[in-house]
């Protein structure tokens, strides 16, 4: 009863997004009240979500096997509701409900306001099927519905050739990735013949030589290129921080729901990914890559959109390290919890440049000589710094004596205690920058409750982590996979640390001393280094002058070679 | 009574479009009707669609190829949306007469049981072709360049030739060569076949529904002629279907007028079906199937759509159609149909067509699927960038407003051509995709 009743789930916004789709279309109207038919849908689907999570987890998934077959394929395919499944229903139901109340006065006096509610019911509706599914091709199915609908809602209005422009770069670069994925279910098939995730998971289980480390790694590969395009990993992200083109709402639920697709199907197909080791291994690099990436070009950027969307590609690329490292689950909780703060952040910059935009009185004072330098405080840096640098100490002492946690045999504990160091590092830095830390007095209990927070953070994770994976067998094979050992792992660590320390350290003497203690060939290359990041490390220009004008001189000089037409 | 292996009652079904001619002039004389004038060829889509959902259970029924069906079927439904959408002024076309008789003759042929007439029938197919090309080249002198004809009538005399020969040989890498410059010469690019100096729509139509439209069926038809139990896989003869399908999607992205595109965009899906059924593999052949019949129908609808926009701004390049599309609404949507197909997205695209084709390809050449892919990549980034260029952005036209406002409307003839395409379209996709076409 409970898997024919299961599927109504993503049924229900899908089902509210087409009607209204079909009754706008019908009669176009303006009105508030016919959003009412996909926000009153996808509610409901997250009311039904909690129950079926509740209900997963006390007696396990619902599975039904679909009542047709894919063509090519042997097995009907599966669809079902798991614990991962359940947890990303609630938080994309969330998200969607968040953002189409919020649209409800934000895009009322826009053309095609019907419409877009529709399509943010169909994309809900997508989305849902995708994370339900079982079967490899099944998901690909969903995964390039949802490309579409994705490039639908960011070309809403068709006027604005800017935002059709970011369409149609975000369709392409996903179709990328998508050819990625198209070749990995190619090879799966030829390996495993079947595109059934659990059971290719089963068969790599039982018989782990069935096939070659070559072809598996090559398969799994493919698969992150899918991944790599959909969650913008370097070089792949160019669409990203283009969504600032579209309607504040749609870069909302792109940034706090469809980039994290990635992750999820990292997270679906973990069990494949953790038997081969060198694919973990080039995850983490490939995420690492984007987290440098991201986090500096944020750094550069002017426009709080574009700030914002480069932010996510950093929290992507942490997301993906996490994955690289064997912390499948721990990348399911970056997600959501980056959901949920992206999600706001978006929200608060639509209400704040719509204010900006209205008030006479701007730029303020504070506002016209940017370039006054400011008055050095000690009080103002140190207690920052030493949030930073102490707060490992804290944390390895801590969980050693208190929580009895030895760090030498639990090596994925260490993974969740680097990652909550960085959270908390920059949550110590953004305050810093926000001038919460102005004097000692405030910075003990913000440094407190900083304490508070990453044992919380840990015990979280942890728990989260057996939530996901409640098979110890599955835990520790993620974590033997995609540890690198102790011999490359503990110099790697002193590496970060020595890194930040004298980052500190530099900022620390320039401030104090007010001198300049870098070395000139550094200084020399940080200007070149600045506009890089600026310019988005030249990639556009890359592709646009290196790759695609090149191409397209190419196939004219070959065109002019048939007959019956010159160039 | 059997007439050219088929049975009576049948082949009266088949005759049914010639009757086309004389309802379309009754209808003229009369109040203008357009289901009056669409019946015939319309009752030979019903009856065909009968035939096929009842071959299991009928005995008439029983005795006609089930893909054959299909491909009747597929190319009646395309010929509905063109002579539905026949301008009346055209008084020379030779299109009203043209039309309906390719149709009859491809049912007959098509729906040939005895594998030993496939290549005969289509040799007779592809002269019919050529001797089209003769008739509507001369209604409009100057409209196609010399060596159109001529290709033709070559591929028809190789494909004549072919049906001599007995089937081991047919088997062979020669002969596979063979049936494959036979299928290229019929195909609308990257060889030229217009001189683009007569521009009449009905013209363009019905050339795009004879020589664009047909082939893809008829080369499916050619390779079902192919012996498959002697036949084995070889990477070097779907490696030239790949390229085949490259080449067509050059002539596409060069393309500086809006029918270049389907010209381009057919002739790369049918090197693309050459290359998988070539893999004499179930998959291949199923997905061939779904990609040949999909194919004329996807031209048809994005091929339409683009030519009634061009009627209404007087022009026929990308460059000066650009974002004219974007208020036409119907037109809009029709051409994402129909370009959706040419992107390969499920639903409406014929993703799992492809997927199956990719399968077939994959299990003889890995590196020859991943071309493939790059291919399907490729197209897809056509299609979308043309979509965008026409169909969105702030137009530029010297059209007045009010002007604008009755351009942005669809003429009836215009609405039933359309809404039969998608219609035909997003039901074969969806047949497709359940798994339920399967034959070849």
């Amino acid at each position: 009863m409970y898997s024919e009743l299961a599927v109504l789930l993503p049924s229900l916004p899908l089902f509210g997004g087409g009607l209204l789709l079909l009754v706008d279309w019908l009669r176009p109207s303006g009105h508030s009240r016919r959003a009412y038919m996909s926000l009153g849908t996808t509610a409901m689907a997250f009311v039904l979500g909690v129950w079926f999570l509740v209900h997963v987890v006390s007696s396990g998934p619902i599975f039904c096997t679909l009542p047709f077959h894919l063509p090519g394929l042997t097995d009907p395919p599966r669809w079902g509701i798991d614990r991962l499944s359940g947890v990303m229903i609630l938080l994309i139901t969330g998200v969607s409900a968040v953002v189409q109340t919020y649209s409800l006065r934000y895009l009322l006096s826009e053309p095609g306001y019907g419409r877009f509610f529709a399509l943010i019911g169909v994309e809900t509706g997508i989305l849902l099927f995708l994370v339900t599914s079982q079967n490899l091709l099944l998901l690909f199915i969903f995964w390039q519905l949802m490309s579409l609908g994705l490039s639908l809602l960011m070309s809403h209005n068709r006027l604005r050739t800017n935002s059709v422009m970011a369409a149609h770069k975000t369709f392409i670069i996903h179709r990328i990735g998508d050819a990625f994925f198209l070749v990995a279910l190619l090879l799966a098939e030829r390996m495993f013949h079947t595109l059934d995730i659990q059971r290719m998971a089963a068969l790599l289980h039982d018989s782990p030589t069935l096939v070659s480390q070559g072809s598996l790694m090559g398969m799994t590969l493919c698969l992150f290129g899918g991944c790599m395009a959909k969650s913008a990993q370097f070089p792949l992200h160019g669409w990203l921080p283009d969504t600032m083109e579209t309607p504040t709402p749609v870069s909302a639920l792109m940034h706090a729901g469809i980039v994290n697709i990635g992750g999820f199907l990292m997270n679906r197909t973990s069990l494949i990914f953790a038997h081969s080791p060198m694919t973990m291994h080039v995850v983490f690099i490939a995420g690492f890559l984007t987290a440098i990436f991201g986090s500096s070009t944020m750094l550069t950027q002017s426009d709080v959109k574009r700030k914002l969307g480069f932010s996510t590609m950093g929290q992507m690329g942490y997301m993906t390290m996490e994955c690289g490292l064997g912390a499948f689950s721990l990348a399911v909780f970056h997600l959501i919890a980056h959901g949920i703060f992206k999600a706001t952040l978006f929200l608060e910059s639509g209400m704040g440049i719509h204010i900006a935009r209205e008030d006479p009185v701007l730029p303020r004072g504070t506002a016209i000589e940017p370039l006054t330098p400011e008055v050095f405080r000690l009080s103002r840096i140190l207690p920052a710094a030493l949030v930073t640098l102490v707060l490992p100490l804290v944390i390895l002492l801590g969980a050693h004596q208190l929580a009895g946690i030895h760090l030498s045999r639990e090596e994925g504990t260490v993974v969740f205690l680097f990652f909550s160091w960085v959270t908390v590092s920059q949550a110590a830095i953004s305050l810093t920058r926000a001038r919460m830390f102005d004097s000692f007095t405030a910075a003990v209990p913000w440094t407190v409750l900083m304490v508070l927070f990453v044992f919380g953070y840990i015990q979280a994770a942890h728990r989260f982590n057996i939530f996901l994976y409640p098979d110890p067998a599955a835990r520790s094979l993620f974590f033997a996979s995609g540890g690198v050992g102790w011999v490359l792992f503990t110099p790697i660590v002193l590496l970060i640390t020595g890194l930040i320390v004298v980052g500190w350290g530099v900022s620390l003497l320039r401030g104090v001393r007010g001198e300049i203690v870098l070395p000139a060939w550094v200084l020399s290359r940080q200007e070149a280094l600045y506009l890089f990041f600026l310019n988005r490390g030249m990639l556009e220009f890359f592709v646009s002058h290196r790759l695609i004008e090149p191409f397209d001189r190419l196939t004219g000089r070959l065109r002019s070679l048939l007959p019956g037409r010159e160039a | 009574m059997t007439v050219f292996s088929l049975p009576g009652p049948i082949l009266l079904v088949l005759l049914l479009p010639l009757l086309f001619p004389l309802f379309r002039s009754r209808s003229a004389r009369k109040r203008k009707s357009m289901l009056l004038e669409l019946l015939p060829v319309l009752l030979y889509c019903v009856f065909l669609l009968l035939a096929l959902v009842f071959h299991g259970g009928c005995g008439l029924c029983h005795q006609l190829p089930e893909t054959g069906l299909y491909l009747s079927l597929s190319f009646g439904a395309v010929i509905l949306c063109y002579l539905a959408a026949l301008p009346e002024e055209e008084r020379r076309s030779p299109a009203p007469f043209l039309l309906p008789a390719m149709t009859t003759l491809s049912g007959v042929v098509f729906l040939q049981k005895d594998h030993s007439n496939l290549f005969a029938g289509g040799g007779v197919l592809a002269g019919a072709l050529c001797v089209s090309s003769l008739l509507h080249g001369g209604a409009y002198p100057g409209a196609y360049l010399r060596s159109f004809p001529l290709r033709l009538g070559l591929s028809a005399l190789v494909i004549g030739a072919l049906s001599m020969f007995g089937e081991p040989r047919l088997s062979t890498p020669g002969f596979l060569l063979a049936v494959l410059l036979a299928s290229v010469l019929l195909l609308p690019a990257p060889l030229p076949r217009r001189t683009e100096k007569v521009l009449f729509p009905g013209f363009l139509r019905t050339d795009q529904a004879l020589f664009v439209c047909l082939p893809p069926l008829l080369v499916f038809h050619l390779l079902r002629g192919i012996p498959a139990k002697a036949a084995i896989p070889f990477w070097p003869i779907l490696f030239l279907g790949i390229l085949t399908a490259l080449s067509g999607l050059l002539f596409a992205k060069t393309a500086l007028f809006v029918e270049e595109l389907a010209d381009g965009l057919t002739a790369a899906g049918t090197g693309f079906l050459i290359a998988g059924f070539l893999t004499f593999l179930p998959e291949g052949r199923n997905g061939a199937l779904f990609l040949a019949l999909l194919l004329p129908l996807a031209t048809a609808l994005s091929g339409l759509s683009l030519s009634f926009l061009s009627q209404r701004f007087r022009t026929r390049t990308f460059q000066g159609l650009s974002a004219l599309g974007t208020n036409v609404e119907p037109l809009r949507l029709a051409f994402l149909l129909g370009a959706f197909q040419g992107m390969s997205l499920p639903v409406v695209g014929g993703l799992l067509g492809e997927w199956l084709l990719l399968k077939a390809i994959s299990s003889v050449s890995v590196g020859v699927a991943v071309l493939a892919v790059i291919g399907v990549f490729l197209t897809f980034v056509l299609v979308v960038e043309r979509a965008r260029t026409l169909f969105s952005g702030e137009s530029v036209s010297r059209l007045s407003s009010s002007d604008m406002i009755l351009a942005s409307e669809v003429l009836p003839s215009e609405g039933w051509a359309l809404s039969l395409a998608s219609l035909f379209l997003l039901a074969l996709d969806l047949i497709g995709s359940l798994g339920l076409i399967a034959g070849g």
